[in-house]
């Protein structure tokens, strides 16, 4: 068969039916795994046959992300567990992933809803019905869906307008956190460290066509809001004593800023898409940290830990090198991406700027709260510590150097050269932004 | 004023200070560290058997006493425990039963083996769930905990809660204080912060000169100089008003601590363990505090007074008004031990909620709902139950209970230890399995240690006993010394007992005919010495003692052209190092100094860091030059009383003459009647009488200078007030010279009194050696813990001088030789000191030496050169990092490189490794290799039939010999209580011991990287095994008239073993209420085929 011919469906296909042949290895472990790795290195493999013309190079590093990503989730699994059905859904939202990307007609609007509606079935599974906050993300949820069905069914500014709510839960912006929090802090396993790529890297490919065409206005309200959150999720960070509360307001952070660019005027794509594989990949490669310790340890609050840097010390050098990419230090992805950002911005940003170095200095903080919390201060009793096996271990430091990469070498080396900008430059910005 | 109850008066407050001495008894007490002095941490508790004292402390200071049980097991598995010692370690606790699982017996023996050998205890509560999930067995263990489980019984939680409140309210006053309460309930931090108020203010208190703008008001005592400090504070938290209050506050420390018990309503049979817990919070600097009281003499103390009341006082009033805020803003109520207790006792499930997330035990979604309702302002009773019992429902719907699955994790640990089928675990009687649970939860691994430690012991005792048993029998009963005419030895030394001297003397003895010997090292000589060109007194003898002499070190009479281009070289460099320090310190200088002299530091930093030996080389070549070397003699003698007072008549003298000179016309001739009779009016005036009376001839000489008598009266004040011409002045100086020196008759009991110990009464060589020792490292705080310990902290060169010199005196031989100490005319003594870091041994005094000598004295340098050579060469090898044997030059960098860089954490090992002493002739162990771990004191019983001399060794030598052990032993088992942590974040406070960073307790006991060699002790942590040849009944009437030698032996800080008659016996004394009657001693089993050897010794033994 000629793969160039239908890249859509071969995309959708391996990774959905990698996931049925994979029930097959339900009782070998250790099959399953190599099976699931396979099945991912297999479509990253499959983006060099795609020709240029079907393949964009905004779809590219989108497709090769979430390959990534779930090719690191693989890995990280610890191989003498059965695999649970996280692996499989991990599989399913490639499938839907990827036939989203390369389709944005009404179908691409098909498989995000089939994405919502497998979030959502995920979500209801694993959440407690205790905890009051989970009313507010399934209320959430039905929003997302909504507007997901209006644009469905509405035309012209009307449908930019319920893409814009969709896109706004994906890649997540205030006051439509609270999916993406859920998702991160409640699923099971490495879902979450999945889904911390997954849904921003959707997010951010949808709002590049629609972005553009939205009123001034709309774009005002969005830095707004995208200020509100950088304020919001930098202040939360800090107080949260949660592992994956705090990288979920961290993350936050990342993405409001990552708004705060999209929606400023003459937003680039290529700064945006660095910024945010950067901002991705280390929330990924934290997520799949805390994930090692949790099989090992439990769900313990960051306090309830301590010393694992003499009890852990492969753990702890990839671990602190995530700390050193997420805290924004040079060489890694994170910096340059936000340097390019606002080097490439043309409009007079002193206010939010400010405002969002103080808050990077304040998710430093937290980060630097966090590292000390985990890594440092007595070893406890009786606790059994085991240092991080070596698909663990791969899988985190191929996220350090694929970020070390990131940060060095030039973005053209990645074919984002000739992307067209996010939006156009609007002088009435500015004077807001004084 | 107010504030003192009616209560307060002198009866209470003596009642109070006895009170609190008896609280501080479980306080260690500290030198300060520029004269580091070993000491048992917990002295004061020896009178409680070692487990005992271990309880105690493992409460007040949460000490652990035994090492970790996976170090233990390490040295089980290298063989340095053996399965025989840790067998009859377990005897007492093991007992015969015995269970079946599917045609499988198991023993108590064998399962406690496993527990030992493995460590069988299940991960704690927190992770318990996670571990078993993620165990590749989880399928095994859950079905093991699916079977135990339903015999679990369950736990009653809401009973817990309750019980937990009443437990709370009993604990508070007695076990911990109202502020550790609080911050448990409340996760404040009133301890901390209270800790760093009172290390704000002891720190300045009780610095001795280290700080450049030293804390006002020393003189009135830490009490009233923080009053009075405190009250210009803005205050801090919520003690603004409360500092402004202090005004009027008491005056004496002690109504302050008893207004604030009272205000804090503790009940008065709490007090002595409040007192205690307080006094436990801030060990390090309690300690410091302790010994200045104790040292009322020591020279900061008598000018700067603090004491543990003065200490109480202050921390017990932040302490009452912090509780006293905390209460009212958290609570609505007073800061009472009542109010406490009732409202822990009313709101149960708040104290139960609050307490798990302040001990990190509830899971994320329930410590934010703590959290929450914690800032939650009108947070009830009710919202408290709702979320305790939120949380007690999330418990009580886990599939397993802890205990189920803590046991089914046990369970299948031992399995695989025993090579149990782990089946027949699921196919077994439950009862079995409980019993096997029992077994193991009858001795947990908290209480392992007692057991592995007389394992431990047990193999290092046989392994020494097996050394040493060779000689014992061989000489059995017969005197070993040589016969009278016997041709001499080539020369005789006399080394500290210090166990690093036991490698050298080994050695010196193998090299050439030689003869050594083991004494403390400050050769009985108690003195408080003075260094020429030094301002500073040293004392010279063991922590127990006091000082008896005076001595200083003078030019001789030869260098007098010498000693003024010494002394003028020591004041260029004195003043230079003043006028460096105050640019650095003054408050505008460092800015400019920084940008115009700053480079020249380059020059000692490259230096010490790139090149240390060199620098240290070329610095001292500089400093000789500046000031080069004097030869100096020691002040022996003493002075006659005429003498002193010919000397102080002549000082008075010319001080009149000087003063007369500056208040009179300096052309004008004075007469020497008119100075005596100034003095003589001085010396005779008292103050507020009348004026002197100018009567006779000398009145009227006088009356003549000043022309009227009122002139001459105030002439006699200016005497007395500014020159201190008085009858006080004059007696205390009159005292203090004629303390430096010794009289004729104790330099005569000096020699004999050692040499007696020693049993060196005859046989004297040509050249006799007395060698002390001291070691040299840079930049090293601790620099004290590695000289001599016999010499209070000191390099002991001074003493062995004095001695040597004493010895050498003929009319000192002539009154030893009529007491039965022949020493000969040719033979000469000689005086050396061992730097222990190097290895090279210094002699002095060369110009005492007789030209006939020299030949002798040649051959002596060079042997004591090779001798240094090998124990460098043994010692290397126990440095970490050192692999392969190095070639002799090779070895000498080394050491000289660890002495002299200013980076190095490890000169030397210095005492660590210590295990034993062994008081006996030297035959006994003469040639035996004892590894550097060893106290060896030279003693012979058979001339010392009435004990006397044994019985100063045992309660001189032997007793600082413990305080060593006992040093080292508790800064390795727990380094963060009694030890002083990673020398990397040292920080020397005052100059008085040493801070962790920039504030934090002063640290007790020696650094890790002096017990630490990487994740395994150097030093093997184990109580002093003391050997002693002597007759049992001697040994034992000795011990039964010192009480400090019935609790080291009664209570087993000290494992005693004499050898009498060629036999060891182990002494059983600590059984003495049971064996009234009976013989305290049990015969040891020297000999065994299966000796343990150390690892390093195994190492040894591979390379040769």
């Amino acid at each position: 068969m000629d793969v160039s011919m239908a890249p859509p469906h071969i995309f959708l296909g391996v990774p959905i039916l990698g996931a049925t042949l994979g029930l097959f290895f339900r009782t070998k472990p250790k099959a399953m795994i190599v099976w699931f790795l396979i099945v991912t290195s297999l479509e990253m493999g499959l983006l060099v046959f795609i020709p240029p013309p079907m393949l964009t190079a905004l779809t590219a590093p989108m497709i090769l992300l979430i390959a990534f990503s779930a090719c690191l989730a693989v890995l990280a699994h610890p191989i003498h567990f059965v695999p649970s059905s996280e692996l499989f859904n991990i599989l399913f939202f490639c499938g839907l992933g990827f036939g989203f990307l390369f389709r944005t007609d009404r179908l691409g609007l098909v498989y995000l809803a089939g994405i919502f509606a497998l979030l959502f079935w995920i979500q209801l599974r694993s959440s407690r019905f205790s905890d009051p906050k989970i009313w507010w993300t399934l209320g959430l949820y039905v929003i997302g869906i909504v507007s997901l069905l209006s644009a469905f069914f509405l035309a012209g500014f009307n449908r930019q307008i319920a893409l814009l709510l969709v896109y706004m839960t994906l890649l997540p912006l205030f006051p439509f956190h609270g999916v993406y929090i859920s998702l991160l802090g409640t699923l099971p396993g490495l879902l979450p460290a999945f889904l911390s790529i997954f849904l921003p890297v959707l997010g951010l490919s949808g709002l590049i066509s629609v972005l553009s065409d939205l009123p001034l206005e709309v774009n005002r309200v969005l830095l707004a809001c995208a200020i509100l959150g950088v304020i919001s999720g930098s202040l939360r960070s800090l107080v949260k004593n949660s592992v994956p509360a705090r990288l979920s307001q961290i993350a936050l952070v990342y993405w409001s800023i990552l708004w705060w660019y999209i929606a400023g005027p003459e937003a680039k794509t290529p700064p945006a898409i660095i910024f945010l594989c950067a901002a991705a990949l280390t929330i990924c490669g934290l997520f799949l940290a805390w994930q090692g310790l949790k099989s090992r340890y439990g769900d313990l609050a960051e306090d309830q830990f301590g010393g694992l840097a003499s009890t852990m010390p492969r753990f702890a050098v990839v671990f602190s090198l995530l700390i050193a990419a997420g805290m924004g230090l040079p060489l890694f992805g994170l910096f340059s991406g936000f340097i390019e950002m606002t080097l490439s911005h043309s409009g007079n940003l002193t206010a939010g700027l400010v405002i969002i170095l103080f808050s990077w200095f304040l998710v430093s903080w937290a980060f630097s709260a966090f590292m000390q919390k985990i890594l440092f201060g007595p070893e406890k009793t009786n606790w059994i510590y085991r240092d991080f096996g070596r698909g663990e271990l791969i899988s985190l430091s191929l996220i350090v150097v694929v970020l070390i990469m990131i940060g060095i070498a030039p973005y053209r080396l990645f074919g984002l050269g000739n992307l067209p900008h996010i939006t156009s430059p609007i002088s009435d910005l500015a004077s807001w932004r004084k | 004023m107010a504030e003192i109850s009616s209560k307060t008066n002198t009866t209470s407050r003596m009642a109070l200070r006895g009170l609190i001495k008896i609280a501080a008894e479980a306080s260690p007490r500290i030198w300060p560290i520029h004269t580091f002095n070993y000491q048992n941490p917990l002295h004061d508790l020896e009178s409680l058997s070692f487990d005992d004292a271990l309880l105690v402390a493992k409460r007040r200071f949460g000490l652990f006493g035994y090492l970790p049980n996976e170090t233990y097991r390490n040295y089980l598995r290298s063989g340095r425990i053996h399965r025989i010692d840790l067998d009859k370690a377990l005897e007492s606790a093991v007992s015969d039963q015995t269970i079946t699982l599917k045609d499988r017996k198991v023993s108590h023996r064998e399962t406690l083996h496993a527990h030992f050998k493995y460590g069988i205890t299940a991960p704690s509560p927190d992770i318990l769930e996670a571990a078993v999930a993620n165990d590749p067995e989880h399928k095994l263990l859950s079905a093991l905990a699916e079977r135990m489980g339903p015999f679990f019984k369950s736990r009653d939680m809401k009973a817990e809660i309750v019980s937990n409140a009443e437990a709370r309210r009993g604990e508070i006053g007695k076990v911990i204080t109202l502020s550790a309460a609080l911050d448990r309930i409340f996760e404040t931090s009133l301890t901390q912060d209270l800790n760093g108020e009172m290390m704000k203010w002891c720190g300045p208190f009780l610095d001795e000169g280290q700080a450049p703008w030293e804390m006002p008001h020393r003189e009135l005592g830490f009490y009233k100089a923080w009053k009075t400090l405190a009250l210009e504070e803005r205050g801090w938290g919520g003690l603004r008003e409360k500092v402004r209050e202090l005004k009027d506050q008491a005056d004496r420390p002690e109504d302050v601590i008893l207004s604030s018990l009272e205000a804090m309503g503790i009940p008065e049979p709490f007090w002595e363990s409040y007192l205690g817990l307080h006094l436990s919070a801030l060990p390090g600097w309690t300690a410091l505090i302790k010994w200045r009281s104790e040292h009322p003499e020591y020279p900061w103390q008598s000018s700067y007074r603090i004491d543990l009341v003065q200490y109480l006082a202050v921390r017990l009033w932040y302490k009452r008004h912090l509780v006293d805020l905390t209460c009212r803003e958290r609570m609505g109520i007073e800061g009472t031990l009542e109010g406490i207790a009732t409202y822990i006792e009313r709101h149960p499930e708040e104290i139960f909620m609050r307490e798990e997330r302040t001990a990190r035990r509830l899971p994320t979604l329930f410590s934010e709902a703590v959290d929450c309702l914690s800032l939650r302002a009108g947070a009830s009773k009710g919202d408290w139950k709702a979320l305790a019992d939120r949380y007690l429902q999330a418990a009580s719907t886990k599939k397993y209970s802890v205990p189920a699955l803590s046991a089914a994790w046990r369970l299948l640990r031992l399995a695989d230890c025993l090579r149990i089928d782990r089946h027949a675990l699921l196919q077994g009687e439950v009862d079995d399995l409980f019993h096997l649970i029992g077994w193991l939860d009858a001795l947990p691994e908290s209480a392992h240690g007692p057991f592995w430690l007389e394992a431990f012991e047990a193999a290092y005792s046989r392994s020494l006993l097996g050394k040493l048993a060779p000689k014992a029998a061989a000489f059995d009963t017969p005197s070993p010394s040589r016969p009278a005419g016997e041709e001499r030895r080539r020369a005789q030394a006399v080394f500290c007992i210090d166990t690093r001297s036991e490698r050298f003397r080994r050695h010196l003895e193998k090299i050439g005919d030689y003869e050594t010997f083991g004494f403390a090292g400050f050769f009985t000589v108690f003195i408080r010495y003075m260094g020429f060109g030094s301002h500073r007194e040293i004392d010279l003898f063991p922590a127990l003692a006091k000082a008896k002499h005076e001595v200083r070190e003078v030019p001789r009479p030869f260098q007098e052209g010498k000693v003024n281009q010494h002394r003028a070289g020591l004041s260029f460099m004195h003043a230079a190092h003043t006028l460096f320090h105050d640019l650095k310190e003054n408050v505008i200088t460092p800015y400019v100094m920084v940008e115009s002299i700053g480079w020249f530091f380059g020059i000692p930093l490259v230096g010490k860091t790139l090149f240390p030996t060199t620098y240290k080389k070329w610095t001292n070549r500089l400093i000789q030059m500046l000031s080069p070397p004097v030869a100096t003699t020691l002040t022996i003698d003493k002075l006659q009383r005429e003498t002193v007072e010919l000397m102080i008549l002549s000082e008075q003298r010319m001080i009149i003459k000087e003063a007369l000179h500056s208040t009179l016309d300096p052309d004008k001739k004075i007469s020497t009647q008119a100075i005596d009779f100034l003095r003589k009016l001085a010396l005779d005036a008292r103050d507020g009488t009348a004026g002197p009376s100018l009567s006779g001839s000398e009145g009227d000489l006088v009356f003549r200078l000043f022309g009227s008598p009122e002139k001459v009266q105030g002439f006699i004040e200016i005497l007395r007030k500014q020159h201190h011409i008085t009858e006080a002045w004059a007696s205390a100086r009159m005292e203090r010279i004629t303390r430096i020196g010794l009289s004729f008759k104790e330099r005569v009991y000096t020699v004999e009194t050692a040499l007696k110990m020693m049993g060196m009464t005859k046989n004297f060589s040509r050249l006799v050696l007395f060698c002390a020792h001291g070691s040299a490292s840079e930049n090293n705080p601790y620099e004290a813990a590695l000289d001599c310990g016999a010499c209070g902290g000191n390099p002991g060169h001074p003493n062995a001088r004095i001695f040597a010199a004493l010895g050498n005196r003929p009319k000192v031989r002539e009154a030893l030789r009529l007491r039965g100490i022949d020493i000969p005319d040719d033979s000469v003594f000689i005086a050396g000191q061992h730097n222990t870091s190097t290895d090279e041994v210094t002699l002095f005094d060369f110009e005492d030496i007789p030209k006939t000598h020299r030949d002798d004295l040649n051959w002596l340098i060079m042997d004591l050169k090779q001798a240094g050579i090998k124990t460098r060469h043994e010692r290397c090898g126990h440095f970490p990092g050192i692999k392969t044997m190095l070639s002799e030059k090779a070895l000498s960098t080394e050491v000289t490189l660890r002495s002299a860089s200013w980076n190095q954490v490890l000169p030397e090992w210095g005492l660590s490794g210590n295990a034993a002493m062994i008081i006996s002739r030297n035959e006994r162990v003469k040639g035996i290799d004892l590894s550097g771990r060893v106290f060896l004191h030279t003693y012979d019983f058979e001339k010392d039939p009435e004990g006397r001399m044994l019985e100063i060794i045992m309660t001189g030598p032997l007793i600082v010999a413990q305080w060593i052990n006992m040093g080292y032993y508790f800064s390795t088992t727990d380094n963060v209580v009694f030890g002083s942590g990673s020398k990397i974040y040292h920080n020397v406070a005052g100059g008085v011991g040493i801070m962790y960073g920039a504030t934090s307790d002063l640290r007790i006991g020696l650094p890790l990287q002096s017990v630490m060699s990487g994740v395994m002790p150097y030093h093997e942590a184990m109580r002093l095994l003391v050997v002693i040849e002597a007759p049992r009944k001697r040994i034992e009437m000795i011990t039964s008239r010192h009480p400090i030698l019935k609790d080291q032996f009664y209570n087993d800080w000290i494992q005693l073993l004499a050898l009498d008659a060629g036999r060891f016996y182990r002494y059983i004394g600590k059984n003495i209420g049971k064996n009234i009657g009976k013989n305290l001693w049990r015969e040891e089993a020297a000999a065994s085929s299966e000796i343990v050897q150390p690892k390093t010794e195994l190492r040894k033994d591979r390379e040769q």
